[in-house]
């Protein structure tokens, strides 16, 4: 009756553990899987206005989507890097569907306007976006005054998750040592159009 | 050992039971803890769950493709994850609270919790805080296993996370690969303090455990006390009915009236055998006065103020009063009762119980005792004095010479017959003694003077026996005692010293003072009584040897009588012998409290006395003896000489040995004639048998016979020098033999005695022909001697007549009061001999010859 009993508990024991694992492991696979964005972005912006200040020597470009909450830690980043470095300027793009017109005015777009240095535009319909060949929220290009693309990727290590990562790291080295090198990084977001239009 | 529970105590090692009951009420305690922790835990993790999800739904509720969403994986994560993680422990709390299993899966799950919330902030520092709440959470079990798991749970957690998804864990991509370490440490380092405060939160409710198991055994223990003490009390309470109710029963059925009554007399309780005794209901005697029902309580009146005076009495002694009384039944109807009364203090409530018998049958039995021994006194006694004093007349020779074997057979049965009045006696004496009935004549009288007389009666018997008498050193203070009874017991004493004695031994008496107490002591030289035997010696009825072939004659109540004289004088009566060495009979009278005894000096004039004798011995023993009483002496060794001599002189007596040659000296027979016909004066003389003396009756004061009894002669010749006149004495007795026995004893001594057979008969002839005294038996066919004493007294002339009561009863004071009459002494038959009756008389008739000459001088 005890063993039996025992065998029972070990056994639901071991289940439990199990469905444990399996969510963990669930859980983490999302977060590690990367936004599908086009792997070689165009090496020149396609069009020098929807730069934000040429003046300066490095000019970063985000489209986000309104929506999508893992931006929210792609802003953080991008907050946090451009306390540390004000010689980029930085223009944030909403894309917001026509028939999604209060998108403009969620929480996401209100917290990007509120980092320093950061101009948010709407992006009707992603025109810009899709010009840029962007695909994902929170996807960046960093570009030198030549409308060079020095950097093409995300700003987070994982989905939805603040904290140091590669992309952030390439670009501070970027701008740090005002190299024309190029890189590129994994982005983790939604993404920016249905499936439909892309 | 640092969660161990607290190692016993000396108190705990002798109180076991204890030490188990408080273990358990700790595991109990413990146990309540693990359960209600369990439930907190329960609701925590549904408030974790449902706040992960809200949290979820609330930060991004949904996932973006463009214009289409589907919902967030967070929310199905906090939702579907979070289930998993509180599914089993849930299960757990619902299925078996408490447990050990319980507990550690609630741990993995709570640090699991914490490292979801943790993952989902994307690592945040802040989140890591979870960890240290829960921990603190899970140290509610008071536990130090689930925080030992729970640690390890989180250290497993950062460790794997920080190798696989380092920013899930600590918000970086790389992170260095101790500092899952450095998290563990700082862990560590909280549950150091949290497993110090289990360890005295543990102590604590160890010691609250051990007192509560205290208090409960002092609770058990006071608990069973009371249990104890209450079934005591009850039983107590019962045995208390019980005996209330035996007491109330006793009291209710005692065959005597208990009564109790207050200290003003007033009566407060009664039993229902004083309702009978005295005819009234109890609420008729309540609050009623005590002397409502006790007219007398001994001698005494119980009036209000006799009462307060019984009372005191009571109060100041420690054992009851008994006395005889009077009570008053109803209808004043009076009863004889004995009343026992007692002091009785209840609580400061003082009372007096009384105990009332009525012994109107005791009293009734009394009398009829009383008047068994008066007809056993009277008719024993009468015929064997009479028998006796015939006996005397005849052995004395009054009937002529007898042949000597006649001689030899009447000496038996005279001295038979004095063994079986001394039986009589004995018998009557003791049993008079034993109920306290004996009355004791005392006065105040010199120790020596008593010896005297012991020795008086003893000596012949000694000379007898070849045994020599020795008066020791002798006290003179004196005592107060019964004479004739102390002497009883002086003689009884002697006789037995006498008895046991060897032939040619000595008796030594003595009377000395020792602790205000004559100490009487009479030392033989027999054989002695050994230590075994001589317990018995007082006792009733025994002897030494009581076999056939004992040596010595006696009743064996000679001893009892003396303890029993002595113990009512308050004195003590022993003995002091050892077997071959002889023994020391003693006893103690205390001594008077009076003067010195001062013999009185004889009045009596000198007498001039011829004595004659043809050998000097006669003369010798008179001379000692008469010259203390101023007698002067004058001693002839024939007859010849002797009459030469009364021709000079009248001599106030003459003492006459007479020899065989005397009995034919006719000249000096004549001179003798002469002497008492013409000069009025006694002769005694001393032979063997008077009858060839033609000598007239009155001359004949004594024959006696040889050897000589010294106390003897001189009794006669100090009474012959006084019957110079011959006295007429009326004798009323009613047994004509006792009655003829006297007037020929008392004829002897020349005294001339009218006799009556009855009291009528007795009052004519003292009108007739006045007697000088009267010589009177109490129980008389036509009126009994108190009748006759009255008339007597009725009678003027009568007033001043001497009276000898000679019965056979012993009287009382009462009875010797209602006799007495002028000049009364009193005789008992068989115990007084005849020389006390004769004695008695001279005594009577020399104070009416006194106190004449006292009246015809004044």
């Amino acid at each position: 009756m005890y063993l039996r009993r025992s065998a029972r508990m070990a056994l639901l024991f071991g289940l439990w553990l199990t469905l444990l694992f399996f969510g963990t492991f669930v859980s983490l696979n999302y977060e590690k899987t990367p936004a599908r964005v086009a792997q070689a972005a165009n090496p020149i912006a396609p069009n020098s206005s929807t730069l934000p200040d040429t003046a300066k020597e490095f000019q970063l470009l985000m489209f986000a989507h309104p929506q999508c909450g893992c931006t929210k830690a792609s802003l953080a980043e991008l907050a946090r890097f451009l306390s540390r470095n004000n010689n980029i300027s930085t223009r944030v793009y909403f894309i917001v569907p026509h028939s999604y017109e209060s998108w403009k005015d969620s929480e996401t777009v209100k917290s990007a306007s509120r980092i320093p240095g950061v101009e948010v535009t709407v992006d009707y319909d992603g025109v810009i976006a899709k010009s840029y060949q962007a695909a994902a929220s929170g996807e960046c290009f960093l570009l030198d005054r030549k409308s060079s693309v020095l950097f093409h990727g995300g700003i987070t290590g994982s989905r939805g998750h603040e904290g140091g990562n590669a992309g952030l790291d390439q670009i501070s080295a970027i701008v740090r040592s005002n190299s024309r090198l190029t890189a590129n990084n994994a982005v983790y977001g939604c993404a920016l159009f249905d499936a439909k239009d892309k | 050992m640092l969660f161990s529970p607290p190692l016993k105590s000396k108190e705990e090692a002798v109180a076991p039971s204890i030490y188990t009951r408080s273990q358990y009420l700790f595991d109990q305690q413990r146990h309540a803890i693990y359960v209600r922790t369990d439930k907190l835990f329960a609701c925590l993790f549904l408030f974790q769950w449902i706040g992960a999800s809200v949290a979820a739904v609330l930060v991004a509720p949904y996932t973006w493709e463009g214009t289409t969403n589907t919902i967030h994986i967070h929310v199905w994560q906090a939702i579907v994850f979070g289930g998993i993680i509180n599914s089993l422990p849930l299960f757990l709390i619902w299925k078996q609270p408490g447990m050990l299993l319980t507990r550690q899966t609630i741990a993995i799950a709570q640090m699991l919790w914490s490292g979801l919330i943790i993952a989902v902030s994307g690592g945040r520092i802040e989140t890591h805080f979870h960890v240290f709440g829960s921990l603190a959470f899970l140290a509610f079990y008071r536990d130090w296993r689930v925080l030992i798991t729970a640690s390890a749970v989180t250290a497993l957690d950062h460790l794997l996370r920080g190798i696989y998804s380092p920013g899930s864990i600590y918000g970086v991509q790389v992170a260095e690969p101790w500092r899952w370490l450095e998290h563990s440490l700082w862990v560590v380092f909280c549950d150091f303090f949290l497993l110090i405060s289990i360890r005295f939160s543990l102590r604590d409710m160890q010691l609250m455990a051990h007192r509560q198991a205290e208090l409960e055994s002092s609770k058990n223990s006071v608990e069973q006390e009371v249990i104890t003490r209450t079934a005591e009390l009850k039983l107590s309470e019962q045995n208390l009915r019980d005996s209330e109710a035996t007491i109330r029963a006793i009291f209710e059925t005692a065959a005597d009236s208990i009564i109790t009554i207050a200290e003003n007399g007033t009566i407060e309780t009664a039993n229902q055998t004083c309702e009978k005794m005295f005819g009234y209901q109890f609420h008729t005697i309540f609050g009623k006065h005590i002397s409502f029902l006790i007219k007398q309580i001994g001698e005494d009146a119980c009036t209000e103020d006799g009462w307060v005076k019984w009372r005191d009495n009571c109060r100041f002694r420690r054992t009851a009063l008994r006395l005889e009384g009077v009570g008053l039944a109803r209808g004043r109807v009076e009863i004889p009762i004995e009343i026992s009364l007692s002091f009785v203090n209840l609580n400061g409530k003082k009372l007096i119980t009384a105990i009332v018998r009525d012994i109107s049958e005791r009293k009734e039995a009394e009398r009829r005792v009383s008047e068994f021994y008066s007809i056993v006194s009277h008719e024993l006694r009468t015929p064997l004095t009479s028998i006796r004093g015939s006996l005397g007349l005849i052995e004395g020779g009054m009937t002529g010479d007898l042949p000597i074997e006649t001689l030899e057979l009447v000496n038996i049965a005279r001295e038979s017959c004095d063994r079986l009045i001394r039986l009589i006696n004995d018998i009557l004496d003791l049993k008079k003694l034993e109920a306290g009935k004996f009355e004791f004549h005392k006065m105040e009288i010199a120790p020596s003077e008593l010896l005297g007389m012991a020795l008086a009666f003893t000596e012949g018997m000694a000379k007898e026996r070849g045994i020599r008498l020795e008066q020791g050193w002798t006290t003179e203070h004196p005592v107060v005692a019964d004479t004739d009874r102390l002497n009883q017991v002086l003689v009884n004493l002697i006789s037995n010293a006498i008895k046991f004695s060897p032939k040619n031994g000595t008796v030594e008496l003595s009377a000395t003072i020792a602790e205000n107490a004559i100490r009487f002591v009479v030392r033989d030289q027999g054989k002695g009584i050994s230590k075994d035997q001589q317990h018995k010696l007082f006792c009733k009825f025994q002897q030494v040897d009581s076999s056939d072939k004992r040596e010595q004659e006696g009743t064996g109540l000679g001893l009892a009588i003396c303890k029993a004289i002595v113990e009512q004088h308050g004195g003590a009566i022993g003995v002091e012998s050892d077997t071959d060495k002889g023994a020391s009979f003693w006893f103690t009278i205390p001594v008077s409290s009076g003067e010195f005894y001062k013999p009185t000096e004889d009045s009596a004039d000198p007498s001039y006395v011829v004595v004659i004798d043809d050998a000097k011995e006669l003369g010798d023993l008179l001379n000692k003896h008469l010259l203390p009483s101023r007698c002067r002496v004058i001693h002839m060794q024939n007859s010849e000489d002797a009459a030469k001599v009364i021709a000079e002189r009248v001599p106030d007596l003459v003492i006459f040995n007479v020899s065989r040659s005397d009995e034919r000296d006719l000249e000096l027979q004549e001179q003798l004639r002469a002497l008492y016909s013409v000069h009025n004066r006694p002769v005694v003389l001393f032979t063997n048998s008077a009858a060839g003396l033609e000598i007239p009756s009155p001359v004949h004061v004594e024959w006696h016979k040889r050897p000589v009894r010294e106390e003897i002669v001189v009794r006669d010749i100090k009474r012959a020098v006084d019957f110079s006149n011959c006295p007429t004495i009326l004798v009323v007795e009613d047994d004509s033999g006792t009655r003829k026995t006297l007037v020929h004893q008392l004829g002897k001594y020349g005294i001339r005695c009218l006799e009556a057979s009855g009291g009528e008969e007795g009052l004519n002839l003292i009108a007739n022909e006045n007697p000088e005294l009267i010589v009177l038996d109490v129980g008389l066919p036509d009126m009994n001697g108190f009748d006759f004493v009255k008339r007597l007294r009725e009678e003027h002339s009568c007033k001043s007549l001497p009276l000898l009561v000679y019965t056979g009863r012993d009287l009382t004071v009462t009875e010797r009061r209602d006799l007495t009459i002028g000049f009364t002494r009193y005789l008992t038959k068989s115990r007084a001999s005849e020389s006390d009756l004769v004695n008695a008389i001279d005594e009577l008739l020399e104070k009416v010859r006194v106190d004449v000459e006292a009246k015809a001088d004044s």
